[in-house]
């Protein structure tokens, strides 16, 4: 045999330091804010390891900051798309881009920006069908395009695709994913009116998913206990709640706890136990309050003034709307002119809260 | 055909999951070589070289989300060992470094997809040889 030297690929591989591993590069890279991120520092994305480190941390920021996570995953598809440096070794540069590109969609669909979502989604499909098992991923994509039909109201089309997806992911033994699928499943159900087969499926998740997937969990319990209380269980619909509430972070789920306080208060006023409702009513005004939604604020201080004027404690009923009304009127929750607003403006400056007018408000603002 | 310790990830002695990757790797390296050198034409130096950036990527490959057991990700691994090789040598023959005799341009002009195939079968034949009960 012929003496032969070992020629290599144009651009090799490029890693970091054997000492540093992906996820530590990864945590010193997202430490640094978008803007005053150096070439050099982004050069590491550029590492396959370090890329999929970065993506990962990025997924669990999703639900508490999906605005950081898009400008992220959009500044790290550009990079990688326009790197000239061979990543990886074989198809690693194409899934990293899918990655991203389905993060960005996701963040997206978050962010309520429905149709960038289904371009990052466009983008995302076509990355990883150059990767050598596009299965599996198309999945993922799959999966949150059909979240972004819930989200339009499009259950009927939800209802009739999930299946596939759900049968995708538990053929690859994707469970998590399954799980979420199956969740969608049930609350597109629901939101059809088909409560039967909403408990049904809820159940069997209740059942099913394992104690590491706390949030889809609570998400799990929250919809059980609705459906509980929509049938006039409330006991079980209080004992589900709890529940949730016992896997809910207020810090680190704050819209989740305070959709869940919501719903406890209103499960504790339809069983006739007012203060506790509006108890709970106000924990969940203060959680929105905090999040800096004005809207579920005003809504939710009608509902709770409503339950007040029950007990008989008008003066802080007073207090609810006078808070409500200017948020209600300057975003227009209700339609200009609406009657029961004025007639209930004029009855609060009398001291003398009209609780027919009030009522009316609070079924306008439910019915939006 | 030993996959260096400096170039391969570190691996965590304790990780199940890295240990099976590279029992499986091990277990299809004999065949990947026979694809890359006898079939694909790479010298034994080439072949080495790249069966270690195969591992790396194996290792990756089977990290994703929804991806087989590295045991029934060895079709996969086929797929991308003849893949990488005919990228390899399209690029060393198309630099005028190595002029291409008809065997390797026959395999050249295959896709790898269908080259894998045959080696999954080899691959299947070998198993039993092996492992009859499996």
């Amino acid at each position: 045999m012929p003496e032969a030297r070992v020629i290599q690929f144009p651009a090799p591989a490029w890693s970091v330091e054997p000492a540093r591993d992906a996820k530590t590069v990864a945590e010193e890279l997202l430490a640094e804010s978008l803007e005053e991120r150096s070439s050099e520092a982004w050069g590491a994305i550029c590492d396959a390891d370090v890329a999929v480190a970065v993506a990962d941390l990025l997924r669990l920021d999703l639900n508490s900051n999906p605005n950081r996570v898009l400008s992220e995953a959009e500044a790290a598809y550009e990079r990688i798309s326009t790197s000239e440096r061979r990543m990886g070794v074989f198809d690693e540069k194409d899934y990293l881009l899918g990655d991203y590109a389905l993060l960005a969609g996701i963040a997206n669909r978050l962010s309520g920006n429905f149709e960038s979502a289904e371009g990052w989604f466009d983008l995302a499909d076509a990355s990883f069908r150059q990767t050598i098992d596009p299965y599996p991923s198309s999945m993922r994509v799959a999966h949150a395009r059909l979240v972004v039909r819930y989200e339009l109201r499009r259950f009927s089309d939800v209802v009739s695709l999930i299946t596939g997806v759900i049968s995708g992911f538990e053929s690859r033994g994707m469970l998590e994913d399954a799980f979420k699928a199956r969740f969608l499943q049930a609350t597109s159900y629901k939101e059809l009116g088909n409560f039967n087969r909403s408990l049904e499926c809820l159940v069997a998740l209740q059942e099913s998913i394992p104690g590491s997937q706390v949030t889809l969990r609570s998400f799990v319990l929250t919809n059980l206990a609705e459906e509980y209380a929509r049938r006039a269980d409330h006991d079980r619909a209080l004992t589900t709640y709890e529940a949730a509430l016992a896997l809910t972070d207020p810090e680190q789920n704050a819209m989740a706890y305070a959709q869940l306080m919501g719903s406890v208060g209103e499960s504790y006023r339809l069983k006739g136990e007012y203060a506790l409702a509006v108890t709970c009513f106000r924990a969940a005004t203060n959680k929105y309050a905090a999040l800096g939604m004005a809207t579920r604020v005003a809504s939710l201080r009608v509902v709770t003034a409503e339950t007040l004027l029950t007990i008989g404690r008008d003066r802080e009923a007073e207090w609810e709307i006078l808070a409500a009304l200017p948020t209600i009127e300057d975003q227009r929750m209700v339609v200009e002119g609406f009657g029961a607003t004025a007639l209930l403006k004029e009855s609060v400056r009398r001291r003398r809260t009209d609780p027919a007018a009030l009522r009316e408000l609070s079924a306008a603002l439910r019915a939006k | 055909m030993e996959i260096s310790d400096e170039s391969a990830p570190k691996i965590d002695s304790e990780d199940p999951f890295e240990r099976d990757v590279r029992a499986v790797f091990h277990d299809t390296l004999a065949l990947i070589h026979i694809a890359l050198v006898t079939h694909y034409g790479m010298i034994d130096a080439e072949a080495n070289e790249l069966e270690k950036d195969l591992y790396l990527w194996f290792v990756r490959f089977c990290r994703r989300p929804g991806s087989k057991s590295p045991k029934e990700s060895r079709s996969f691994l086929l797929v991308a060992s003849c893949q990488f090789a005919r990228e390899y040598q399209k690029y060393i023959i198309g630099s005028g470094l190595r002029a291409p005799d008809t065997a390797t341009s026959r395999i050249l002009d295959r896709e790898p997809t269908d080259v894998a195939k045959d080696f999954s079968r080899s691959l299947d034949l070998l198993t039993f040889r092996h492992h009859p009960d499996a």
